[in-house]
């Protein structure tokens, strides 16, 4: 369910699978949904179709349709965020986290046994 | 009906007119319009020279496309020429656009309402992803408020 201008609505998204088994999901934009025209879902499904031709990385990934409300809502794990047909999204506890982008500098600090190392380390750091 | 009064001419008197036009009409000269004229939707065709005259309207200048949406709910909560929001991980959106820009050379920006860096990874015609790093590098999902623009020749 997502809020619109009138009111929740059930939205539909789509979720594609990538080669490494991670996956983009495309939220249709609902403000252009007018009720008198089609249903939800049918719109959704509309505007997709034509929003993942915009996107070339798209091109040949599998996909597939749920409902927007079956998203978790936590994305503290979003790396881990994957696909099965059943549950539809869901987090794999056995991916891990992505590593520090400074963690070389990090597990220098942790081994460090002076105040000199961790000046020196502090130095670079700040270069 | 428009009513406009025309600049000083060859006569050397202001000549005010109610105008209605039916066909496409060639204006020449300088201009005076007593109020501001208020158009409605103008085709704007020339694009900007290699020096741009200043307060002069260039179609490459135009944004084409702006959108304002949730970066944790992928919500739009309000655009210009955006159909939908791709998320594709963590601090990571591609923006699809419904009318393509001319060219994948136009230029674009994100911000959100927290203190990110953010990159463009990809300009496609149709689309451009974006990608939001909190300090440390680390890619962040961006805040309940998050803007991309793109401006270029549509």
């Amino acid at each position: 369910m997502c809020l619109s201008r009138w009111g929740y609505v059930m939205k539909i998204c789509r979720v594609f699978v990538c080669t490494d088994g991670s996956i983009r999901i495309m939220h249709p934009n609902m403000r252009r949904w007018n009720p008198w025209e089609c249903s939800e879902g049918e719109f959704c499904r509309k505007l997709i179709d034509a929003s993942m031709t915009k996107d070339p990385t798209l091109a040949g990934l599998p996909y597939y349709d749920v409902d927007a409300s079956s998203i978790p809502s936590d994305r503290s794990k979003r790396h881990a965020w994957r696909w099965a047909d059943n549950p539809g999204v869901y987090v794999d506890e056995t991916v891990p986290d992505p590593p520090h982008p400074k963690q070389d500098q990090l597990d220098r600090i942790e081994r460090a046994q002076t105040v000199e190392e961790i000046k020196s380390i502090l130095k670079e750091m700040v270069k | 009906m428009r009513r406009f009064v025309r600049r000083i001419g060859d006569i050397g008197k202001v000549i005010a007119a109610a105008v209605s036009t039916s066909a496409n009409e060639t204006i020449t000269g300088a201009w005076t319009f007593s109020t501001a004229p208020s158009i409605a939707n103008p085709d704007i065709t020339g694009t900007a020279p290699a020096t741009p005259v200043a307060g002069r309207l260039y179609k490459d200048t135009l944004i084409g496309m702006w959108v304002n949406f949730n970066g944790t709910t992928n919500a739009i909560s309000d655009d210009v020429n955006a159909t939908s929001i791709t998320d594709n991980g963590t601090g990571d959106y591609t923006v699809n656009i419904e009318t393509d820009f001319a060219n994948a050379t136009y230029c674009a920006l994100a911000i959100g309402t927290t203190a990110l860096s953010f990159r463009v990874a990809t300009f496609a015609v149709g689309s451009v992803r974006v990608q939001f790093f909190n300090e440390a590098g680390t890619a962040t999902d961006s805040s309940a408020e998050t803007c991309v623009l793109a401006v270029g020749d549509m």
